[in-house]
């Protein structure tokens, strides 16, 4: 028996002394529908997929739609006379700090009746989920430049529901940038309470979408036209009211509703200003009646940048850009490789024919090159081309051509691990050198820094993790292109 | 568009097929059996969520992904480290003599191992996954996952080894 047989047996073995424990079906279901849930409320600070919106115009208001767009009744900006606001901005703050400081039991208390009955095993559930809520709602209790911007939805003479727009920088998994976000609050007479977890459905503003800063990953306010389109998926069938208002000046700008136009289990509902908007940072809330007294609610940041003559769509490089080919996050990189005497002459050849590729922004020819290698690694998740995959990337704000060319001019290091692990009875050579060293220096880690692709911290966070599992590209001393992927 | 009944029926038959394998991978990464129930459990919640999407494609590699995802964040956040070092200082492979038990045998060796190193030899010899179906679970290069399996029984061996003498 070989000894991989006798390990499989050692394990199989090993489970009858397992330590036993059950998990409840029934609690697992419960706790999902409670992350739908929380995840819809949340959704402000998803980044995950969302739609393209660029040339998307389902229903586009702006270019004389069929049916023209109506005031909206709900940014109503006076309240009727026996409910007070003035409990609205201190409940929000005083609910947001409670779950920062982990005082579940307050933020309870602050909660909305609507919100809670979302808790199916009540307060306990509350209080279990306390540490998810700290991390994103609480993590506000400590924004800077915090604004609140207020739409109200619905006011009657007892009792109103006012959307409370939170607008300032946040720092929560990464570091702090302007974000936005919307809580619905209920008030009865001068009681407000927060009610973020009352609506089924959600609403996701896909456009405009922070993207991320690539160096430090912090959350940018993206720069639209001032004729913008605005976009979000709200549930099909809901009244959208888009609302805008300017950062640092409480009034609002703009208001009106768009109606969505179904698409799977979502509509797309889309607005754009009805005169163009001035140069500023905005916040834009999206507050969808879906016609049971609730309200999803969604926010975003943006900004409106200074239009000059020769305004033209920001490239995310300052190098000329290739006056008739594609753009990318490699536009106006250098083509050339930093030397590398280390290199077989195949090995050079093939990091030539990829830089220039990559500077080109030509996807198909990277994939060309991958395809000389049966081994070609680009992802796990699910793709199946590269070509594709990358462009989609870049489409995404993922900067990957840019980082292809940079990976490729940091110094590389033979693989170290032992052919028959790698599969490969030849030379490897990895980019950047801490890829392929199994006991990498401090040279090779200041390396890394020095070429951008890792920060000291992110140094000390791979070194913990006994190895560096950034983006890295490999190539073998025929010249086959091995790979570049990123992921540990 | 899947209702909420069809979705929790779906996830329930997924639940019985894989439940408890998830939970005993958890308990092989993590060695501490009410984390692994937590961490599975988590993982479960997360395949859930996002049902939907997954649920057209094979979701037990999803779930799985999801628990070694998990796993190493919690090691990232050093809470799995500081429990490693703790029950370390405790000496508990060396003293417990020979009628030390298979699971604290195989889970005291596996701890020696780095978090992605102990999930691949986990997937390898305990789920019997194949080098291609890791690299696409941890979302890692082959080649990698083959060092990784090299590096592991290189460790792994004399600790087991030694502990099956001692049994002996």
């Amino acid at each position: 028996m070989s000894y991989e047989d006798r390990l499989r047996d050692t394990f199989h073995n090993a489970e009858r002394s397992m330590p036993r424990a059950a998990i409840s079906v029934e609690e697992t279901i419960a706790r999902g529908h409670r992350a739908r849930r929380v995840y819809w409320a949340s959704v402000a600070f998803a980044t995950a997929a969302v739609i393209a919106v660029g040339g998307v115009s389902a229903y586009a208001l702006r270019d004389g739609a069929p049916e023209p767009p109506t005031p909206a009744s709900t940014p109503t900006p006076t309240p009727a006379a026996e409910v007070s606001l003035d409990a609205v901005v201190p409940a929000v703050d005083r609910w947001l700090e409670a779950l920062a400081e982990g005082d579940a039991e307050r933020a309870w208390r602050l909660t909305a009746p609507e919100s809670r009955r979302s808790f199916e095993g009540g307060f306990a559930e509350f209080e279990d989920m306390a540490t998810t809520l700290a991390e994103g709602f609480g993590a506000w209790a400590g924004a800077t430049a915090l604004e609140h911007k207020l739409t109200t939805v619905r006011a009657s003479d007892s009792e109103a529901v006012v959307v409370v727009t939170l607008s300032g920088e946040v720092s929560q998994e990464y570091p702090a940038g302007p974000v936005a976000r919307a809580l619905p609050v209920r008030v009865v007479g001068d009681r407000a309470l927060v009610d973020p977890f009352g609506a089924e459905a959600g609403v996701e503003v896909s456009w405009p979408e922070s993207t991320p800063d690539p160096e430090t990953g912090a959350p940018t306010s993206p720069e639209v036209a001032p004729d913008e389109t605005f976009s979000a998926n709200v549930p099909v069938g809901a009244r959208s009211d888009f609302v805008v208002h300017r950062v640092g000046d409480g009034d609002e700008i703009d208001a009106w509703i768009a109606r969505g136009t179904a698409e799977g289990s979502d509509a797309l509902a889309e607005w754009s200003p009805r005169s163009p908007l001035d140069e500023g940072d905005y916040v834009l809330t999206v507050v969808a009646d879906v016609g049971d007294d609730t309200f999803p609610v969604g926010a975003a940041r943006f900004t409106v940048a200074a239009v000059s003559a020769s305004a033209t769509p920001t490239p995310t490089v300052t190098a000329t850009p290739s006056p008739t080919g594609p753009t990318c996050s490699a536009t106006g990189m250098s083509p050339e490789p930093v030397m590398q005497p280390n290199l077989t002459p195949e090995a050079a050849t093939t990091r030539r024919a990829i830089l220039a590729a990559a500077v080109e922004c030509d996807y198909e020819g990277l994939a060309e090159i991958a395809a000389q290698s049966d081994t070609f690694a680009f992802t796990f998740g699910g793709a199946d081309d590269p070509a594709e995959y990358w462009e989609n990337a870049e489409d995404e704000g993922d900067e990957v051509m840019r980082v292809l060319v940079t990976v490729l001019n940091a110094p590389n290091a033979v693989e170290e691990t032992p052919p028959e692990a790698r599969g490969r009875h030849e030379r490897v050579f990895a980019w950047p050198s801490v890829a392929g060293l199994l006991e990498p220096t401090a040279e090779d880690w200041r390396a890394l820094v020095d070429a951008g692709l890792a920060t000291d911290r992110e140094v000390e966070d791979y070194k913990d993790f006994g190895g560096y599992y950034g983006w890295r590209a490999s190539i073998s001393a025929s010249g086959a292109w091995l790979g570049f992927v990123a992921g540990d | 568009m899947l209702s909420t009944s069809e979705r929790d029926d779906e996830f329930r038959a997924f639940f019985v097929a894989e439940s408890e394998r998830l939970r005993r991978l958890a308990l092989y990464l993590t060695g501490d059996a009410e984390r692994a129930a937590d961490l599975a459990q988590e993982a479960l919640v997360r395949t859930y969520k996002h049902w939907a999407r997954i649920r057209n494609d094979d979701p037990g590699p999803y779930a799985r992904r999801t628990l070694v995802n998990l796993v190493r964040s919690a090691h990232r956040r050093s809470l799995l480290e500081r429990r490693h070092r703790e029950e370390h200082a405790e000496g508990a492979v060396a003293s417990s003599g020979p009628r030390v038990d298979e699971w604290l045998r195989v889970s005291q060796a596996l701890k020696t191992l780095p978090p992605t190193r102990r999930a691949v030899v986990v997937l390898r010899f305990y789920e019997d996954m194949s080098e291609a179906q890791i690299a696409r679970v941890l979302d890692r290069p082959v080649g990698t996952v083959k060092s990784d399996i090299h590096r592991a029984l290189a460790k792994l061996r004399p600790l087991l080894d030694e502990s099956s003498r001692e049994m002996a």
